[in-house]
């Protein structure tokens, strides 16, 4: 048994590093497409009780565009601050990945305290999920993108926390890049729902 | 198939019989190729020296033939579907005033006629040999509206109106049902759609769009008395005639009028069905039960006795009440 | 064997348990083989279950107006059939069967993501309990396995059945995901050296494809769940029509699950048909590419025909005739299927084995199916047929006589090779024909009763002409099936205990999964033979003859006719 397990070690250490790292990219990748599908079934009863009912309150109603356009801006510069970790850790810059992986983690929360900040107001002006579809439809689908962005959060503060450990050497790793992946897609499904609910209303 | 007796109906059954025989025929001809595959390679298995047949992996000529083979049988399937489509439910003026208005209800089926002003339930009446516009709709969940002989059936939404054709041209009693799963009891909601000559539909409305009138045919019910068993609850009393008119009173005064209607009565509530004419409907409880005095006791004692699931709460009346509001119920052919 | 040149394979040194632990070595477990068996038994379990629910309906239906279930029972039970045997037991038994034999038929160590394969079946397993934990909890799910709105929400439907039922499902959903993502990577990246992906096993094929399936169905029905959670437990409206909601939304998101959904539990069944012909009729697949490709066809179209599930909601005429042209078209591919399968027999040298018995019941079983289904593309006649119990009949000869016939096939193929004991064929035998007898009486004669007009989902019926007569046949034939699943839990405790050790290959079948030991080691494959053909083990045993030659040579293309001498 132990001889066969120093045999494993040593075909472990011959699978090209290349190859480990695709496969967890591949693996994000399928993972969000099937997000994909469900953001979009969530998109899609949102534009669908929109263009049929026109209720109040809805989006024009009760909704500050400008100040979620800011905190929409954060988010996507936190979008340009993940690109450059994943360069950072291309070109085995330790210091760079950890100082960029930490500047997404705040301007996640960042992103995160303004949509707290627009719950709040809005549920002081009595607009809630069971007020009525504008409300139901709303909160479901920032609430589950917002969950997204909370999930990535961890997932980047974890990698951050390990980076500063000396975990990452580079120039390829497959927790980073997925993760990166990962938090692009949450802000391009950011910038449908920006679209779709503040500036199409 | 479906002994279709409307024009609607028939079509699809024509269709489907066609489908049949073209199925029939595919079937056939994929179980002679099995047992034939079967058969030979079973005595190849036997008969052949050893070693392995033929390796053959394909064969362009022959998938070419079963791929183009059914899409041409399909395509050609394509042109009557589009006729079927078009005479069994033919394009409807959708702001019509419909004939008849069908709403599901958990469990039980409401049937307004506005152009008479009529409004009934569980028992639908048209006349023969004429196309009539049914509107339906759902007061609650989902329902579906499906008489098999007279063609096709039709979902029901409270959100979502539908409107449909029905016709039949031969007068008689046929059987439906919901056919979409609605609740507890989804089995009991039955549909029977009495098909009747133009002049006796129209007897049968215009008597219908009439408050019924009490008190002449006491003598009537005493005719044929309640006759209350023990399996109600009520007592053993022998055959004690109900009446009516102190039955209206019963009715009125209790909690009846919450929830049903009769009309000429202050009772117009429209949750339940509506009871105007009771007496000259052929089931209760949409088709779980005859229609007769004992069972309608039973049913305004317990209803859930005979039908588990139903809405309607069970009542304490006594005797004598549960007696007249019967006759009065039953006064109302 | 033992002069075949080792192939370096590539092996992670994953954290695992030695044999020896017992039943901890199961549930800590991440090797593929165990939780593939895992998968299955737990099927086999939720089968049981369902069968059990399936038995209680059928007596209560035997006779008209039977008491002998409430309507709250009867409409808890049927529901929970449904959702049983489609998400506890056959989507289950495809991921079972395909996390099982997906790294043994590509020569890899495990799958790609072992440990999120092990996350998966335990979430599968946590829904499956939650689904059923809420009969304890006070009322099981009661609106039917699609849940038409509005029936399942607060106002209709009080009880918490429904609640666990979409969080049930929703967790069911998530491993089923992980599941689906698993196959695709691993087959895209896990093949042994110089295994093109056209050369892959078809089981692997149409794995690999449902993997593309599952990955964009289920997302829809987890959605949907959400929304309908999010209804029930915080009063949003989205389903609620009296407040502005739609009851038809959910039945367009239902359905875009709905439909792949029949598919992934169907397509690996096809793979498993691809597997097990071949070997018993001694010849390859007949059109491999052909087979693949309809398959990513059927694929493919599965997500364009929806809506033939909703012909009866009142769409209009031209959406509906879209949909009527897709579902027909979906019909062409799985036609080549039928045809390819009998023409892999044609010219064979048939062995007639229990697996191969329920191969050749599988393809005129799933033929009546398929035929039937046609009723249903065709508009018309789906307004009179659909939701009456021809269309019980249908989808019960598309996933019993279709899927459940095939994976019976591959159980009695495969498991020599997963247990190393060889399945006594007179058991099998008789357990094929209890099966076949018993599921033609119960479900051939539903056909009858929808066409005479019995709706599905009904506790009881009205003494009409014929149907007791129709229906208390029907039960008897489930009491007949419910004895063949009783012969079959026993066949398999007997070859576990009793059965003659099976060796490496014993149907001398030519797939690299018969390449190791049976039971296969947990690292699967010591060594592995040169891969140049569809037909690894093929390749090795007729050197003389070898695929890989072959298919460079093209000898002359016999036809079907030529290949088969009359006497």
């Amino acid at each position: 048994m132990s001889m066969q397990s120093s045999v494993l070690g040593e075909q472990y250490a011959a699978v090209p590093e290349k190859e480990g790292v695709d496969r967890v990219r591949l693996g994000m990748i399928c993972f969000i497409a099937s997000e994909t599908i469900f953001f979009g079934m969530l998109i899609t009863s949102y534009v669908y009780f929109r263009l049929s009912n026109d209720a109040t309150p809805n989006a024009r109603t009760s909704l500050d565009v400008g100040r979620t356009a800011i905190f929409t801006a954060v988010l996507l510069s936190s979008s340009l601050t993940n690109w450059l970790a994943d360069r950072s850790l291309q070109r085995q810059n330790q210091r760079g990945l950890v100082v960029w992986l930490s500047a997404t983690v705040v301007l996640g929360a960042i992103f995160l305290v303004g949509q707290a900040w627009e719950y709040a107001q809005l549920l002081g002006d009595q607009v809630t999920v069971s007020r009525n579809l504008f409300g139901s439809t709303f909160f479901t689908l920032t609430g589950f993108h917002g969950l997204h962005v909370f999930v990535g959060l961890v997932a980047l503060t974890t990698v951050a926390v390990m980076a500063g450990r000396g975990w990452f050497r580079g120039p390829r790793s497959g927790a980073i890049e997925s993760i990166s992946l990962y938090w692009h897609f949450v802000d391009v499904v950011w910038i449908v729902i920006f679209t779709l609910i503040y500036i199409v209303q | 198939m479906f002994n279709p007796v409307s024009p609607q109906g028939k079509v699809i059954s024509d269709l489907f019989i066609l489908i049949l025989v073209i199925g029939g025929l595919v079937f056939a001809l994929v179980v002679g190729l099995t047992f034939y595959a079967v058969w030979s390679g079973r005595r190849r298995a036997r008969n052949a020296e050893s070693g392995e047949p033929e390796q053959v992996s394909g064969n362009l000529k022959w998938e070419i033939a079963w791929t183009v083979g059914p899409a041409v049988l399909l395509a050609a399937l394509f042109v009557p579907t589009l006729l079927a489509m078009n005479a069994s439910d033919p394009n409807k003026e959708q702001n019509g005033e419909p004939d008849i208005i069908v709403v599901g209800h958990q469990w039980w089926w409401e049937y307004r006629y506005p152009k008479a002003n009529v409004v009934t339930a569980n028992e639908m009446h048209m006349p023969a040999g004429k196309q009539v516009l049914v509107k339906l709709e759902s007061a609650d969940v989902q329902h579906d509206f499906w008489v098999p002989q007279l063609g096709r059936k039709m979902d029901m939404y409270p959100d979502h109106p539908n409107y449909l054709y029905l016709q039949s041209d031969v007068p008689s009693t046929y059987l439906g049902g919901c056919a979409e799963y609605c609740g507890v009891e989804h089995a009991w909601m039955l549909l029977r759609v009495i098909v009747q000559p133009q002049n006796e539909f129209d007897a049968w409305l215009s008597h219908q769009a009439q408050p019924p009138v009490i008190g002449g045919p006491v003598a009537q019910v005493a005719a044929s008395p309640v006759a209350v068993t023990a399996q109600t609850g009520v007592g053993t009393q022998e055959a004690a005639a109900g009446d009516p008119k102190r039955g209206a009173q019963v009715y009125l005064n209790n909690t009846c009028v919450n929830c049903h209607a009769i009309s000429g009565t202050t009772s117009q509530a429209k949750v339940g069905p509506n009871l105007t004419y009771l007496g000259g409907r052929s089931v209760l409880g949409s088709g779980v039960v005859e229609n007769n005095s004992a069972n309608l006791a039973r049913w305004i004692l317990n209803a859930k006795s005979i039908k588990p699931g139903v809405l309607m709460p069970a009542y304490q009346l006594n005797p004598q009440d549960l007696r007249d509001l019967v006759a009065y119920l039953e006064a109302q052919k | 064997m033992s002069d075949i040149p080792l192939v370096p394979e590539a092996i992670r040194a994953y954290p695992r348990l030695s044999e020896k632990e017992g039943l901890l070595s199961w549930v800590a477990t991440v090797d593929h083989k165990l939780l593939g068996i895992m998968y299955c038994a737990s099927a086999l379990f939720f089968f049981v279950v369902g069968g059990l629910e399936a038995l209680a309906m059928r007596t209560q239906l035997g006779t008209a107006r039977n008491t002998f279930l409430s309507p709250e029972a009867y409409n808890q039970i049927f529901t929970m059939h449904g959702t049983t045997m489609v998400f506890l037991v056959v989507v289950p038994l495809m991921l079972g069967f395909g996390v099982y034999l997906l790294p043994l038929m590509i020569g890899a160590r495990d799958m790609a993501f072992p440990r999120l394969n092990a996350m998966g079946f335990w979430i599968l397993i946590f829904g499956g309990i939650l689904l059923y934990y809420s009969f304890v909890a006070g009322g099981g799910p009661n609106s039917g396995w699609f849940a038409h709105m509005p029936l399942p929400e607060r106002a209709y439907n009080s009880g918490p059945g429904m609640d666990y039922w979409a969080l049930g499902l929703l967790a069911v959903g998530i491993g089923t995901t992980a599941a689906g993502i698993n196959f695709i990577v691993t087959t895209l990246t896990m093949r042994a050296p110089g295994m093109k992906l056209t050369q892959v096993p078809m089981f692997v094929w149409t794995t690999f494809i449902n993997g593309f399936l599952i990955v964009g169905a289920i997302p829809a029905l987890n959605a949907a769940l959400v929304m309908l959670l999010i209804d029930r437990q915080l009063n949003a409206h989205f389903f609620t029509p009296q407040s502005g909601g739609s009851s038809v939304l959910y039945q367009h998101i239902f359905w875009t699950f709905g439909h792949p959904e029949v598919y992934i539990m169907v397509l690996p069944a096809f793979g498993m048909i691809s597997e097990v012909l071949p070997v018993f009729s001694r010849k390859p697949l007949f059109g491999y590419t052909a087979v693949a490709f309809s398959t990513l066809a059927i694929a493919f179209l599965s997500y364009t025909t929806y809506a033939h599930h909703m012909f009866a909601v009142g769409l209009g005429h031209v959406f509906e005739l879209m949909f009527a042209a897709s579902s027909e078209l979906i019909a062409i591919p799985t036609g080549i299927k039928i045809f390819n399968w009998i023409f892999t027999m044609w010219g064979g040298k048939l062995r007639f084995t229990t697996s191969m018995l329920y191969a050749i019941g599988f393809i005129l079983l799933f033929t009546i199916g398929g035929i039937s289904g046609v009723t249903f593309a065709i508009v018309p006649t789906d307004w009179q047929t659909t939701d009456s119990y021809y269309v019980v009949a249908h989808m019960h000869y598309v996933l019993f006589g279709g899927t459940l016939f095939a994976v019976l096939s591959g159980v009695f193929y495969w498991f020599p090779k997963a247990s190393g004991r060889m399945i006594p064929e007179r058991l099998g035998k008789l357990h094929f024909w209890l099966t076949f007898i018993g599921f033609n009486m119960t479900f051939f004669i539903q056909h009858f009763l929808g066409l005479m007009g019995m709706p599905r989902r009904v506790f009881t019926y009205d003494d009409n002409t014929n149907w007791s007569l129709f229906n208390l046949i029907s039960t008897v034939g489930t009491f007949i099936l419910g004895l063949s699943v009783i012969l079959f839990i026993y066949i398999i405790i007997y070859t576990l205990l009793k059965g003659e050790k099976a060796g490496d290959n014993p149907w001398d079948a030519w797939t690299l999964e018969w390449a190791t030991t049976s039971p296969p080691p947990i690292e699967n494959f010591q060594q592995l033979p040169p891969i140049r053909s569809r037909r690894p083990l093929w390749d090795l045993a007729h050197p003389e003859d070898p695929d890989w030659a072959r298919s460079h040579k093209r000898r002359q293309p016999a036809t079907p006719e030529r290949s088969n001498d009359r006497p």
